[in-house]
């Protein structure tokens, strides 16, 4: 120990910049890596919705005061239940992961005590199984509950399922299932009835707060201007959503069939692609800069040994063994990593304190600073291996001669 | 003399090449890292108009409810009810001002090949083309008149003038619309400023408008809204309703050349918010603003906070990479004492010596700057590949290479300066005497 504390300070300035510079890496790569796990728990959350066997795409009536909506979709709903893959099909206004549709308030408590922000969609018999959702309380919408919405009418509906999320926020401890909410916090009369409740299915808005709250209604939006959803066999998709988009737009022109469209799979790429890309970036970046920082070690151990070639062949002469010379070398760079990994916590700390603050990053967990120092003090002593297999290596004989 | 220490800085970094070529690659990492990120906030934070930016002005007026401010930070919407843009278009003191909106509209041309389509149309008014300097192809903008009776009227741009009539000028002719006929008075290059400065409520780098039709028209064929629309209230039944609510959904801009028309018209916010408190809206009557285009950008958060923090995290790493380099050039340097102690004795100044060591870094600051601006240009690809939106406006010009060669050597050099320093003060009697 006293002799590698000698040595360092023979050349502190070297000893200082590695201590600095693990201090930094670590800092920045224990910062980097909790928001990459950050974004892949993000990534991760489940949408509720069997997204590999989803499409869908828009249609809209060219002209809609001569429109018939409730004919149109009955014809079109057949034409498309005849092409071979598609299993169920429903329209609505919005979906999971798609980035716009619409939210309300909702309350369950007459006055305006309770306002919960919670997304709405619309929804038939077919939506829940099209979807593959798992209603955990109560039942289905039933065919005789759908109903057309009229252009700019407010929306409304006696009945409706929720999320579970949704449900233990309006009715803690009590189940949803019969009871009243109103779905415009507005207008608190409670007239819309609860009949089912979800186990999940997410807002279409992935960095919202209230991602979990939403309101199925048995209603088709206004005016035929819809999103089709289809639930097709797997590996058919392509060819199903080519087809389907095919078929309407032959059958009646008019109107629209709309130019873009997306499988579910898409949605969940699109939706989530800053966090990916954040991750990616980030995770890369981490993996650079571990590589360089222990190659700094590899340079500047290398270095050390070349410099005090003369001393340790001394030693080896005097009787230190091999593994003493080793263990000298393993010390010295433990001390100084290990130096350099508590300023790199205290870094750390200070920045994410810092920087969450002002853009809203989380804390970085107390594990991720207690990883950070345990793995730097592991590069450390492998980067050394070799510049210290080296030192381990000169012979005692070194030592008789003048250079 | 500096070809003689380029010489010698050649030598000597020719000598010990993985150590050179760890520095090299670790500056051009770092700058390739710094620069991808500092090119992708530079252009997300781009003046998208910048020959007009300081006389655009969105307008913003506090409409929002009294129960709580529009956001945390108690700033005024960005968009207006219908009852307020119509005030305003009617009484605001400005020579040229346009409300917008964004709509849906299906098209149907007249040749049965072409499938009817939805185009997204920007509602607006005659004054838009020339306040955001649109480049005109064929005809013109729709005349004042057009707005004033809400008449049958658009403008395409050009890719979608191409897809309907092909590359004919097709000003004067009708083309169905909704349930329509409406005729093209002119057709203008496609406005794909990034960021999408004008309405920046469905993302800074949303799909360019594809056709323009009076903001009058729009209304009057009650078309929604396809953007994006926020109520503190809610609207009362149908398209009545709709208008008359508190709902936002309107973006506003008005040309303001000078402080005294910013003044005017900032002043008349005021007093029209003062006149609508008096009949029961506007709970905030001193929150009104008139952001130019640069501000308003600043203000909407055009630029995201992942791409700022990547600036950092880019900087950070850079400066761990020369902190690295700065390590290595001191191992490098001092491991040729007895060198330098034979030239410090047979004349060579301290002053030569450091030179010749921060050539020597300038060298190898150089060789990472290329290194950097090839990792640069594949960092960028790579932005590309996971962001294909960005894919038009990132791209390295002139002016970025030129920071990123100066960042590599003038980092290169900052990093080389106390090992070069710590060489040219080693002693020489010292090292000739062991050796």
């Amino acid at each position: 120990m006293g002799a590698t504390l000698r040595a360092l300070k023979k050349s502190k300035a070297a000893a200082l910049l590695i201590v600095i510079e693990v201090a930094l890496t670590l800092a920045l790569v224990v910062i980097a890596l909790s928001v990459v796990s950050e974004r892949m728990q993000n990534m991760g959350r489940a949408s509720g919705v069997d997204e590999a066997r989803i499409v869908s795409f828009s249609s809209s009536p060219i002209d809609p005061k001569t429109y018939a909506p409730e004919a149109a979709f009955v014809a079109d709903r057949e034409r498309l239940l005849l092409i071979d893959g598609i299993e169920s099909v429903y329209v609505t206004n919005s979906l999971p992961l798609s980035g716009g549709g619409w939210s309300t308030g909702v309350t369950a408590v007459a006055g305006k005590d309770q306002d919960l922000g919670a997304a709405i969609y619309m929804f038939d018999e077919n939506a829940v199984g099209t979807l593959g959702l798992n209603i955990v309380a109560g039942r289905n919408f039933t065919a005789d509950e759908i109903s057309h919405r009229q252009d700019g009418a407010r929306l409304t509906a006696k009945v409706a399922i929720i999320t579970e999320a949704l449900a233990k926020r309006l009715f803690p401890e009590q189940s949803a299932v019969g009871k009243f909410v109103s779905l415009d916090s507005d207008l608190p009369t409670l007239d819309t009835q609860i009949v089912g409740v979800v186990e999940r299915l997410q807002a279409p808005w992935t960095g919202w707060g209230e991602l979990e709250h939403t309101i199925m209604v048995p209603v088709r939006p206004a005016d035929g201007s819809w999103r089709w959803v289809l639930r097709v066999q797997p590996d058919a998709l392509e060819r199903v959503l080519k087809d389907a988009k095919e078929t309407l737009a032959a059958a009646d022109r008019t109107r629209v069939i709309g130019r873009f469209q997306q499988t579910g799979l898409d949605l969940r790429k699109k939706a989530y692609s800053q966090d990916r890309s954040m991750a990616l970036i980030l995770g890369t970046i981490s993996i650079l800069l571990l590589i360089i920082t222990a190659l700094g070690i590899v340079g500047m151990a290398s270095f050390w040994v070349t410099q005090r070639t003369k001393q340790i062949g001394i030693r080896r002469a005097l009787g230190a063994r091999r593994a003493d010379i080793l263990r000298e070398f393993h010390l010295e760079n433990a001390l100084l990593t290990g130096a350099g990994a508590v300023l790199g916590v205290l870094i750390a700390y200070g920045l994410n304190f810092l920087v969450s603050a002002e853009n809203g990053m989380q804390p970085v967990p107390i594990s991720f600073l207690l990883g950070g120092v345990v793995g730097a003090m592991i590069l450390g002593q492998l980067a050394v291996y070799w510049p210290a297999r080296r030192a381990s290596q000169v012979a005692p004989a070194i030592a008789t001669r003048s250079v | 003399m500096f070809t003689y220490q380029l010489k010698l800085a050649w030598l000597a970094l020719r000598r010990n090449p993985m150590l050179t070529a760890l520095m090299v690659v670790a500056i051009g990492m770092g700058i390739g890292f710094a620069m991808t990120s500092l090119t992708v906030l530079y252009h997300l934070g781009n003046n998208p108009i910048p020959q007009k930016s300081a006389h655009l002005h969105a307008v913003q007026l506090d409409a929002w409810g009294p129960e709580a401010p529009w956001n945390d930070n108690g700033d005024a919407p960005d968009q207006l009810t219908y009852m307020d843009a119509a005030a305003l278009m009617k009484r605001a003191p400005a020579e040229r001002q346009t409300a917008l909106y964004f709509t849906l509209l299906a098209v149907q041309s007249d040749n049965p090949e072409i499938a009817p389509a939805r185009y997204g149309f920007r509602a607006t008014q005659r004054h838009f083309f020339s306040m955001f300097d649109l480049k005109f192809r064929y005809g013109a903008a729709w005349g004042a008149d057009a707005d004033q009776s809400a008449a049958r009227v658009a403008v395409l741009t050009a890719p979608m003038a191409e897809q309907l009539f092909g590359s004919v000028d097709p000003t004067g002719r009708k083309i169905r619309m909704g349930d329509e006929f409406f005729t093209v008075s002119g057709v203008v290059e496609l406005f794909n400023p990034k960021p999408k400065f004008y309405d920046v409520s469905q993302g800074p780098l949303n799909e360019p408008d594809e056709a323009f039709l009076p903001f009058s028209t729009a209304i009057d064929k009650q078309l929604n809204t396809s953007g994006n629309n926020n109520c503190w209230k809610s609207p009362g039944e149908g398209w009545e309703g709709a208008i008359r609510s508190e709902c936002i959904w309107i973006q506003y801009w008005a040309e303001l050349p000078t402080a005294a028309d910013q003044a005017k018209y900032l002043e008349f916010l005021n007093a029209y918010a003062q006149e609508q408190k008096l009949l029961g809206r506007f709970a905030r009557t001193d929150n009104n603003h008139i952001p130019d285009v640069v501000e308003h950008l600043v203000l909407r958060q055009v630029v995201p906070n992942d791409s700022k923090t990547l600036v950092w995290v880019g900087f950070a790493f850079l400066a761990i990479c020369l902190l690295n380099a700065v390590g290595l050039m001191l191992t490098k340097f001092l491991r040729r004492a007895p060198e330098l102690a034979v030239r410090r004795a047979l004349g060579a100044s301290r002053k030569t010596l450091f030179m010749q060591h921060l050539v020597e870094a300038g060298v190898v600051g150089l060789a990472g700057g290329v290194v950097g601006v090839l990792l640069t240009l594949l960092g960028l690809q790579g932005i590309i590949a996971l962001n294909p939106e960005l894919r038009e406006f990132v791209r390295l010009d002139i002016s970025m290479l030129l920071t990123l060669i100066a960042v590599a050597l003038s980092g290169a050099l900052l990093a080389g300066i106390f090992p070069a320093w710590r060489a040219s003060v080693l002693p020489p009697a010292q090292s000739l005497k062991t050796n």
